[in-house]
């Protein structure tokens, strides 16, 4: 936890997904805690406008929602050109086997698994912004 | 017959592919040509040598006639008187040749006339009859000869010799062997067509019988066998051929019947199978589903849980009391056995219904141990334990496993291994031996005593209740561990000493990816 500045998501717009507040919250307050712009959406479709709109520097997008969830959202993503280049983080609560390697099919960037602790999530989520390139070179430690 | 026993053995081989009725003819008209050739031949025989007898009888009373009627001149040797008695015993034809001898065998008178050079000389036979007591006979191809010798008490005055043709004995000889010829001929015909005909009502009804079992034979048992017999035993062949029909199509009916039934018993069974196979199969997907769908449900509310808990206690701009910080702590730490326990049980659920899919990929274990030492070096720290870590070196630096699989396995062991062990070691060794490797965790623990060694492994087990509530713990730990060994073709084995400490061993097959594996054996 200490190895991570408290600023390294400083100015950052980042949009998370996710239908269950409590989970949208634990989330939001971690990214906010970093520095980070956090938006909310409850599903899918309001994800998609939010992401339109902002065009974050990445999404964290829960799997199942109500009314459109995280496959359709990830799909509705790749088909808008604007935003199709925008990593998606999925955060989900499947822990099933077969549920990892569909979600990378899909197009996720990546996939963890909740529950997630802050510090596991913050270690996670940094080892993945390091992976990325064009997320990468903002990271300025 | 004569030409068959030119190739008797060609005959004999083909005997048995000729037809009943030519094999009958055969035979019969064979035994009939026998029979009137042997009997021809036995009355020509016998009608020559009754002939002969004849002949010879004749040539003896012509030779008396001709000595009644010479001796006289013979005394007196008057050879003109005697060619006139010659000449009118020849003169009939029946006489060919008539020869007179005087009493030297000197030929006196012959009416052949190619003898007449021989007169006056000494002739042998002449002398020869002359000498002899009886009648002389000599049969020559187409005459007999007779000679005797003329006697007037005790002196001998010459021999007399007729030959008589036997030409007349020829033309009966001829008559009869034509006789014999038809007749044998008749035999043949007239018996041939008998057989013939005897034998058709014999070979025809079986002909029949053929022709009709044929259609047994290829399986067609509708048609009833109706043939009319020729004979009582035909008949009878007949009847019990049929009888044989009607009990094989009555044995088949009910073989028909019995098959249909058991097809039918068959379908139904099947059918059954199908629908049970159905409604396991739907039963697995909606418990499989129901896996995920708790999984997904329990997981949520404990996300929020430990998201709070974590936020609260990782200094994130959250004031706590001590006393708070204290039962947040606590709360932390039971949502943490909370999961714990819904990972463990959802993994022997899914080990239980053989839907755990276990992958085979390059497994790093010095990663891998490194992660472990992440999740689990905290326990150790918090209990003051040392954490002792090894790696064989013989062990390739990468494997073929599932490393999920090994991590859940390790855990737990490391997981148990610091729960029951209070001050001391507790090392993780990971060794190689042959085909195989080994998961080995050492802890300097309370240990287990002998008898629960047995059940230590089974769900929801620790070695007693008073331990369960000491230590916590899911119980479901040590039977992952198992049934996952297991799963991975592998096996778990404990030593332990109470007091001293426990070893659990995980005995695992060693895979090696395949560019690796020139190099493993070095």
């Amino acid at each position: 936890m200490s190895k991570i500045p408290p600023d390294l998501l400083q100015g950052w717009d980042i949009v998370v997904i996710d239908d269950e507040p409590d989970s949208l919250e634990v989330a939001r307050y971690i990214l906010d805690f970093y520095g980070a712009n956090v938006s909310t959406a409850t599903n899918g479709k309001e994800g998609v406008e939010l992401v339109e709109s902002i065009k974050p520097r990445f999404i964290i997008s829960d799997l199942s929602m109500p009314e459109m969830d995280g496959w359709e959202f990830i799909k509705a993503l790749k088909s808008a050109s604007s935003a199709k280049d925008i990593p998606v983080i999925a955060l989900t609560a499947h822990a099933l086997k077969g549920d990892h390697d569909r979600a990378i099919a899909a197009g996720f960037h990546s996939y963890l698994t909740k529950p997630l602790t802050a510090m596991t999530f913050m270690d996670e989520l940094l080892t993945l912004l390091l992976d990325i390139p064009q997320l990468s070179e903002y990271l300025t430690f | 017959m004569s030409q068959n026993t030119q190739n008797p053995k060609s005959i004999a081989k083909r005997w048995s592919e000729y037809s009943l009725q030519l094999q009958l003819i055969l035979v019969v008209t064979a035994i009939g040509l026998t029979v009137v050739i042997g009997i021809t031949a036995a009355f020509v025989l016998r009608q020559n040598q009754i002939l002969q007898e004849q002949l010879e009888e004749r040539a003896k009373t012509t030779l008396i006639s001709v000595d009644a009627a010479t001796i006289d001149e013979l005394y007196f040797a008057n050879v003109d008187q005697l060619e006139t008695i010659a000449t009118s015993f020849t003169a009939s034809g029946s006489i060919l040749v008539l020869k007179i001898y005087d009493s030297n065998g000197r030929l006196l008178v012959t009416t052949d006339n190619l003898d007449l050079e021989a007169s006056l000389t000494a002739d042998p036979y002449g002398a020869q009859l002359v000498g002899a007591n009886d009648p002389q006979l000599a049969w020559s191809s187409d005459r007999l000869a007779a000679g005797q010798r003329v006697m007037v008490s005790n002196q001998i005055l010459g021999a007399v010799h007729v030959e008589l043709s036997t030409s007349e004995l020829g033309e009966q000889l001829q008559i009869s062997l034509l006789q014999g010829f038809i007749a044998a001929i008749l035999v043949s015909i007239f018996g041939g067509a008998a057989v013939y005909f005897m034998s058709r009502s014999l070979t025809s009804p079986i002909a029949t019988l053929v022709t009709q079992t044929r259609s047994i034979a290829q399986g067609d048992l509708t048609q009833p066998i109706a043939v009319q017999g020729g004979s009582v035993e035909i008949t009878e062949l007949i009847n019990t051929i049929e009888d044989m029909r009607q009990k094989l199509r009555e044995i088949y009916m009910q073989l028909e019947q019995r098959v249909a039934e058991r097809t039918v018993e068959l379908r139904a069974a099947r059918d059954e199978a199908i629908a049970a196979q159905q409604v396991a199969t739907e039963n697995s997907r909606l418990k499989s589903e129901f896996l995920s769908t708790m999984s997904h449900e329990l997981r949520t509310p404990l996300n929020a849980i430990e998201g709070f808990t974590s936020i609260m206690l990782s200094g994130m701009g959250i004031e706590l009391s001590p006393r708070a910080e204290d039962m947040v702590k606590r709360v932390s730490s039971n949502s943490k056995r909370l999961l714990h326990l819904i990972n463990d049980f959802l993994d022997l659920s899914r080990i239980e219904s053989g839907r755990l899919e276990l992958v085979n990929e390059p497994v790093s274990l010095d990663k891998l141990t490194v992660k472990w030492e992440r999740q689990v070096g905290v326990l150790a720290e918090e209990k003051g334990l040392d954490f002792k870590i090894q790696i064989d070196p013989d062990l390739p630096p990468l494997i073929l496993s599932d490393e999920d699989a090994l991590s859940k396995i390790s855990i737990n062991l490391l997981s148990n291994a610091f729960k029951f062990t209070h001050k001391g070691t507790v090392s993780l060794n990971l060794r190689r031996s042959d085909g195989s490797w080994m998961i080995e965790v050492t802890d300097t623990g309370i240990g287990i005593p002998p008898h629960a060694r047995d059940y230590i492994f089974d769900e929801f087990r620790q070695v007693d209740g008073s331990s369960k509530r000491l230590y916590g713990g899911t119980g479901l730990g040590l039977s992952l561990v198992q049934k996952l060994s297991r799963t991975m073709g592998g096996s778990v084995a404990v030593q332990s000493e109470v007091g001293v400490g426990s070893t659990f061993t995980v005995t695992l097959p060693l895979e090696v990816p395949e560019e690796q594996e020139q190099g493993v054996g070095l």
